[in-house]
């Protein structure tokens, strides 16, 4: 099944490559723009005291991978399931709803990382590479996780909701909970302390701290990793039966 | 003969409405069905069970022999399914939309490619394989559903109104196809268009309120009502008193009037000659005789309790 849906990703791509290829540059861009630009001269330093650079530069991968998610999922899984009945059709292919859940969050993680992986080539052009190659290597390895995590989010989102109204207004404060409240940009210790001890531990948070543990001390935070991966495969079973639930098959 | 579909008890609600009610028939392999009924009888619910689309709230759908679902995965390969409403993806091209469910099936590059340029050539869509969904008509795009449904060369083929919003070359091409596939696999199929079932089936289901109330070919359908012819004759002025002298001639059944139009049935042509008595005096501008059909047996009248 990933096979299929690899090839119908590449296919869509290929139909509408100019449009595409604009954006694969253009929305790196734009992040950068928007974050690093803006927010520089406000957070000069973290409170951890890293230079701002270092500290924001996963989090602009980590959004527009994030943003590359949304797209994948809303069209498949809201917008083709609501408007075209065509996630029903393929529902009817000879697959459990988990294989599928799987398949759609492995095909969509593996879009988002490819827009990751062009982001840090264009900010190679813009800023240094503040990290080591251990360092890239685990922050692909939690970027990972993070999208599968917001992917299972929006999994979701898409399947519950079918109201278009209410469907956006929750992404948009999933978004806002991405932007702000995931660590990636403004760190946890600005909030109140009270919302602070709720955002850690939130499913978002949670890789985005244990990549900040390992950019910062060179080890792994076993028990965030692990609660990562937990959170990974239980949301994405959790999915597989809602999904049943939701097409009655 | 063999079953192909087996369903025991089969039945569905949605809230506390019964769409499918506690259904028991089986279908032969190889055969063409057609289901017919009125509007939300619960025909294309009763295509959603046949094709795994959604699961019965309770009884057992068999196809093969093996039970739908428990044997979920296996039974899937099986079936080809062709929705009524467009459910194609609009950024896709049709021949993108057709290998995509090929590659979802698992179906060999060389197999897909055949087939494709088989039922492509037989529906006559080649032409438009490389337009986007969205951007053909919706008749092309039927036709690439039904050769999506078959791309992974399925047992059973379902088919939600296989001709509709098609013209009529294109239906002609599409019955000629299903017509050539009858007997390699079985093929139920919904549709509306009456004049389409009487000339394409080995059975007819009429479906009401969730229940077959009629099955059986044409003639056997017919069988009770075979007899009767259905007339019309228009008059010069049809008076108040003529219609009522005519309504009382003892071999005509079920007589109604609109302007100077009557109309009724009767069991054979000669009743025309008794009325013809009876009106002598009258001018008549025309006449119409026929035979009943299918589409006379579905007015509710009939199905509901028939002429006699």
């Amino acid at each position: 099944m990933i096979r299929a849906l690899l090839i119908r990703r590449i296919w869509l791509w290929k139909n509408r490559i100019l449009s595409g290829l604009i954006l694969l540059f253009a929305f790196p861009l734009f992040v950068f723009v928007m974050i690093n630009l803006s927010f520089r001269k406000i957070l000069i330093r973290s409170i951890s005291d890293i230079p701002f650079d270092e500290w924001v530069y996963p989090g602009m991968v980590f959004f527009v991978a994030a943003f590359a998610v949304f797209p994948i999922i809303y069209r498949d899984f809201f917008d083709l399931r609501i408007h075209r009945k065509v996630l029903v059709n393929i529902a009817l292919s000879p697959y459990s709803k988990l294989t599928m859940i799987s398949s759609y969050l492995c095909v969509s993680t593996l879009e988002a990382l490819v827009l990751g992986i062009t982001a840090m080539v264009v900010y190679a052009f813009i800023i240094p590479f503040p990290f080591t190659i251990i360092q890239l290597i685990s922050m692909v390895f939690y970027l990972i996780l993070f999208t599968i995590i917001l992917g299972n989010i929006f999994i979701t989102l898409s399947v519950t909701v079918s109201s278009p109204t209410t469907y956006i207004m929750l992404a948009f404060i999933i978004f806002f909970l991405v932007i702000f409240g995931s660590g990636l940009i403004i760190e946890f210790g600005f909030f109140p302390m009270t919302f602070e001890k709720v955002l850690v531990w939130l499913p978002l948070s949670i890789p985005a701290r244990a990549l900040r543990f390992i950019l910062l001390t060179g080890m792994i935070e076993w028990t965030l990793t692990i609660s990562s991966i937990a959170f990974c495969t239980l949301w994405s079973l959790c999915n597989g039966m809602l999904l049943r639930e939701k097409l009655r098959q | 003969m063999e079953a192909s579909i087996t369903l025991k008890k089969v039945g569905k609600l949605i809230g506390d409405k019964t769409i499918v009610a506690g259904l028991s028939f089986g279908i032969e392999r190889g055969t063409l069905v057609a289901i017919v009924g009125a509007n939300d009888t619960g025909k294309s619910t009763l295509l959603h069970l046949l094709s795994g689309f959604e699961n019965p709230d309770y009884g057992r759908v068999y196809l093969h022999g093996l039970d739908m679902e428990k044997r979920r995965q296996k039974t899937r390969g099986l079936i080809g399914y062709a929705p009524h409403e467009n459910d194609l993806d609009p950024w896709l091209t049709l021949e993108q939309n057709i290998r995509f469910s090929a590659y979802l099936y698992g179906v060999s590059e060389k197999d897909m490619s055949e087939r494709i340029k088989q039922f492509s050539d037989s529906l006559k869509i080649v032409p438009f394989l490389d337009e986007l969904a969205s951007q053909v008509s919706q008749g092309i795009q039927k036709k690439a559903m039904l050769v999506r449904s078959l791309i992974h060369d399925p047992k059973v083929l379902i088919l939600d109104e296989p001709t509709g919003f098609m013209d009529a070359e294109s239906i002609r091409l599409t019955w000629e196809l299903l017509k050539n596939l009858k007997g390699e696999k079985s093929i139920i199929y919904v549709s509306n268009s009456l004049t389409e079932v009487e000339q394409a089936h080995d059975r007819i289901l009429v479906f009401q309120d969730g229940r077959i109330i009629m099955d059986g070919n044409l003639d056997k359908l017919l069988e009770s009502t075979l007899d009767y012819h259905q007339f019309q004759i228009e008059f010069d002025d049809l008076t108040d008193e003529l219609y009522d002298r005519m309504c009382k001639v003892s071999t005509v059944v079920s007589p109604n009037r609109i302007d100077n139009i009557f109309h009724f049935y009767g069991r054979s042509r000669s009743v025309f000659f008794d009325i013809f008595r009876e009106a002598a005096d009258s001018m008549m501008i025309d006449l119409n005789v026929k035979k009943l059909g299918l589409r006379d047996l579905m007015d509710s009248e009939f199905a509901g309790g028939g002429l006699d």
